[in-house]
């Protein structure tokens, strides 16, 4: 008598857990990012004589894997020039865009931009430091000197906690490599 | 399990009517004379003529006919025994059975219990490797290696194979987690297992039919040796110098009474440890800690056996920080500086990139024995993984949750048939379902779905002398309803799959050439989620993983041959495995490297090819006198792309281990060192860094067993990477970014915990 309850009450337990279920367990959450993605890089050039305003935009709006970049300009610039550089980073897969820059200014010590260039006659200077005095490169000035063609990688640096000027130290976040033409 | 017997027979009374002799007797452990309760005795030919021994071990056959009798004696799963008896008067037995591993089934051969094989841990293996995991334990078997991600992530790779083609079988259930992530180590207690062991003949196809590498059993002592009125349990403390790391882990166990068997267990780990530390720098951030705890309660009376089982594994390991890379550049960098750019210093803080997973598992299992020959089997299972990865936040204002987080749930049902010589066969057959479901929230890696499985399988043994012949068959049907988002439009895939697999085993076990099998298996698998439809960064390795949807079941044909001998003082045994796999699903370099916004990162494709494996592992074992006892064991492994005639990529470089051990009273100490090969078989420039150099680690032990109040204590010294050796390991994922861990020295613990409860 008593192994036969004792068998029940265990086969019983054993439903009830079986079919409360969580409700957790479906399949249902579509790739919808709660976390961060950086999928957007805009450069926006304003010429330091006449204040007209290029932009130049990479796009990846899936971000990395999926589908290919849906926008990827070549950066084209006037000889013998100054121009002020501001550098948006924003993530587009969200309904409404998020403007990563602000997060970065915000940690200024714990991030780094630099501009590594390739075959052209263009010199970057940043403009903007963060809490320690060490360079951040959200803000920088370029001059181009005569005609040439290029590249120009803009790779933003995550360092937390290590941050020393050293651009090898921490993670990459973002790395994108801009064909350019001084013309 | 094998049957010893010893029987002494001895008259009692002679009785003149025919069909009333009685047989008694007594059913005993060979190794420390314990009762043996639930060993099935019957006469065969005579269904109404068997009983079960009882707890005492005693067991009594009443109206017993006159003349040859067969009788047929049976312990719960091991297989049967016969003995034939004249029976002339009232006869009294004595049944001895002896424990030992069926693989071991030598009619001459007696090997103590505690010795370990190609196909089984040893407890004091188990007792010096658990402290570093479960994956630690499973090395110790023959062909066995570790799939690693630092020091605190390890998973078996059964003779090259791994994740999805390796199946774990947790205390009867087969684990499901996220299986197929490399990363993703086993989540299970060390401290609750007692017996290891890789599956080989046919009954491993009970427990599933895509097991391609292999089915790795891993059993907790059995609940229902307990004695009445009587505490039993112990308790272990460890602490180790590398990661200055700590467990405590207990287990207690209690039988109400004999007249009420209610059996119950409790049983509890806790670890914790920081920063381990390579021979020249510590790895930042691989700290870890693990809280897990489990729940026996058993009730076993007459031809009834039933238990519930609850178990919680609780884990937090952070990830080196020096592997965390953005892009190719970053891995670059990682790759050509000596020492790890992340921080040199020791903390218990575990920080991101860490992973945090729970898996509890509930479980019922009951026994049925109906008579002597046949008994039913039911177990139900209910088991949920939920794993949690914290990756590095761009900016503390970010999403503070997981970057993504899954849940797989698994509902399982199985029930078996037993049945003892049907026709002189011994007959397993059984029923199981599966249902499941997986889903996740965050970054994309794999879609969520649900799984629906329904088997049927069959088993069959038969010995006949010298001979032993099993066989099995297994048939699967496993469907998957997948939720793919593209653009956040959402598509249902379904995928069926069905397919047969069967294994074919024949032993001759002889005094003269010992014990040799051959067999000849087949199993097959259906593609993983992330083989199908992977599609994006695989963030450690800086490689972007594309899977194929189209791709079909994988199947592979094996054949093995073992053999396994004692001459005197030495003891071998050696094994021959070969494997063909076709449409073995296997990630190739692609043309293009893929641009993203952290730049280019080569791609890599799932594909289907056809693919060799073969393999030689052996184990040999001397005693140099009473004292000293000699060990030396080895696995040679190779693998083939038979479709692009070039070697497999990750297969364990060839390895082999000598030891040393001495034994007097109760002391025994120990060295030994193993020897892993440069892996040169690989495929030229399709790695970021040629396999590691060849690498040897000394180990050392002291072990000490003494008495207080008729208690064992036992204590335990071991190093591991005795001379602190610098090394990198081929089978590592953390081999571009730092060194392995350098020596660790532990100091291990048992106290009993044995008290008789008063009435």
């Amino acid at each position: 008598m008593i192994n036969k309850s004792i068998q029940t009450l265990c086969l019983l337990a054993l439903i009830s857990i079986f079919s409360c279920k969580d409700e957790k367990v479906t399949p249902k959450n579509n790739p919808v990012n709660e976390t961060e993605l950086i999928t957007t890089l805009q450069v926006i050039l304003t010429d330091s004589a006449d204040g007209s305003i290029r932009r130049f935009t990479f796009r990846d709006s899936d971000g990395e894997g999926g589908n290919a970049p849906t926008q990827f300009d070549t950066i084209k610039l006037d000889n013998n020039k100054t121009y002020l550089c501001e550098l948006l980073y924003l993530d587009e897969s969200k309904a409404i865009a998020d403007t990563i820059s602000n997060d970065i200014k915000d940690e200024a010590d714990d991030h780094l931009v630099y501009f590594d260039i390739l075959g052209t006659n263009l010199n970057v200077q940043i403009l903007d430091n963060d809490n320690q005095s060490l360079p951040l490169g959200l803000n920088s000035r370029w001059r181009t000197g005569n005609t040439s063609t290029g590249s120009i990688e803009i790779v933003l640096k995550h360092q937390p906690g290590i941050k020393t000027g050293n651009k090898d130290l921490g993670e990459t976040d973002a790395a994108i490599k801009f064909a350019l033409e001084i013309q | 399990m094998l049957l010893i017997l010893f029987v002494l027979g001895a008259g009692l009374k002679a009785q003149s009517d025919s069909c009333h002799f009685t047989i008694r007797g007594i059913v005993l452990d060979s190794l420390d004379n314990s009762p043996i309760e639930q060993t099935n005795i019957a006469v065969v030919g005579n269904n109404n003529l068997h009983t079960i021994s009882n707890e005492q071990g005693n067991f009594e056959l009443h109206n017993v006919c006159p003349g040859v009798i067969e009788l047929h004696i049976s312990h719960l799963n091991c297989e049967h025994v016969h003995l034939t008896l004249l029976i002339t008067k009232d006869t009294q037995l004595t049944i001895f059975i002896h424990h030992i591993e069926k693989t071991f089934s030598g009619a001459k051969i007696t090997i103590k219990k505690q010795d370990d094989n190609l196909d089984k841990v040893n407890k004091s293996a188990l007792e010096s490797n658990r402290i570093n995991g479960l994956g630690d334990v499973f090395k110790e078997l023959g062909g066995v290696n570790l799939l690693k991600t630092g020091s605190s992530i390890s998973k078996p790779i059964v003779n090259g194979l791994h994740s999805n083609r390796v199946i774990i079988i947790n205390n009867g259930i087969r684990q499901e987690g996220q299986n197929w992530g490399m990363e993703h180590a086993p989540e299970s207690d060390p401290f609750l297992a007692s017996d290891i062991q890789l599956l080989k003949g046919a009954n491993s196809l009970r427990y599933g039919g895509d097991g391609i590498g292999g089915i790795l059993m891993v059993n907790p002592p059995s609940l229902f040796k307990e004695k009445s009125k009587r505490l039993s349990g112990d308790i272990n403390l460890s602490g180790f110098s590398n990661g200055r790391g700590g467990i405590l882990s207990g287990i207690l166990s209690y039988k109400v009474s004999d007249k009420f068997p209610l059996y119950l267990r409790m049983q509890g780990t806790t670890k914790r440890s920081g920063n381990t530390n390579a021979p020249d720098y510590y790895l930042y951030n691989t700290g870890m800690l693990e809280n897990n705890y489990s729940l026996n309660l058993g009730y076993s009376k007459n031809k009834l056996r039933t238990e519930v089982f609850y178990s919680d594994f609780n884990s937090q390991i952070g990830l080196f920080t020096g592997s965390q890379i953005g892009n190719l550049s970053d891995l670059q960098i990682a790759m050509s500086s000596k020492r790890p750019l992340s921080k040199d210093e020791f903390s218990y803080q575990i920080d991101r990139p860490y992973q945090k997973v729970r898996h509890q598992l509930l479980k019922s299992k009951s026994n049925w024995y109906k008579n002597a020959l046949n008994s039913f089997e039911l177990t139900l299972s209910y088991q949920q993984n939920h794993r949690e990865e914290y990756d590095v936040l761009r900016s503390s204002n970010a999403h503070t949750g997981p970057a993504f987080d899954y849940w797989i749930s698994t509902s399982m049902g199985d029930f078996t048939w037993n049945s003892l010589d049907v026709l002189g066969f011994n007959i397993q057959a059984g029923i199981q379902g599966l249902y499941q479901s997986n889903a996740y929230t965050g970054r994309f890696f794999i879609p969520g779905f649900y799984q629906i499985g329904l088997s049927e399988y069959f088993i069959l043994e038969k010995k006949h002398h010298h001979n032993e012949f099993e066989a099995s068959l297994r048939h699967d049907q496993r469907g998957f309803e997948y939720y793919l988002w593209n653009n956040n439009n959402l598509s249902i895939q379904n995928n069926n799959y069905n397919g047969f697999s069967f294994v074919l085993k024949e032993t001759i076990n002889t005094l003269r050439l010992g014990k040799i099998s051959a067999s000849i298996s087949s199993t097959w698998r259906p593609p993983s989620a992330n083989e199908l439809y992977s599609n994006g960064l695989h963030q450690g390795i800086a490689a972007i993983e594309i899977g194929d949807p189209n791709m079909h079941q994988e199947r592979s044909y094996a054949a093995t041959i073992e053999h396994l001998h004692q001459y005197k003082r030495l003891h071998f045994e050696y094994e021959f495995l070969i494997k063909h796999i076709q449409g073995f699903i296997n990630l190739i370099p692609g043309n293009e490297p893929i641009l993203t916004i952290r730049g280019a990162f080569p791609s890599f494709y799932y594909t289907q090819q056809d693919a060799l494996i073969y393999g030689f592992n052996y184990l040999l074992k001397y005693d140099i006198n009473r004292q000293f006892k000699l060990k030396y064991k080895g696995a040679l492994l190779n693998g083939v792309n038979l479709s692009k005639s070039e070697y497999l990529n990750q297969m364990p470089p060839y390895q082999m281990s000598l030891s040393l051990f001495y034994e007097k009273g109760n002391w025994t100490a120990s060295i030994g060192g193993d020897y892993t090969f440069k892996q040169w078989r690989y495929v030229q420039q399709s790695d970021y860094l040629p396999p590691p150099d060849a690498y040897i680690l000394i180990n050392a032990e002291i072990k000490n067993e003494f008495k207080i109040k008729q208690q064992t204590f036992k204590w335990a010294i071991q190093v591991n990477n005795l001379f602190n050796q610098q090394y990198r390991d081929y089978l590592n994922r953390f081999r571009y970014y730092a060194d392995a861990q350098g020596r660790n020295i532990a100091v291990r613990l048992n106290i009993p915990i044995t008290t008789n409860l008063k009435k």
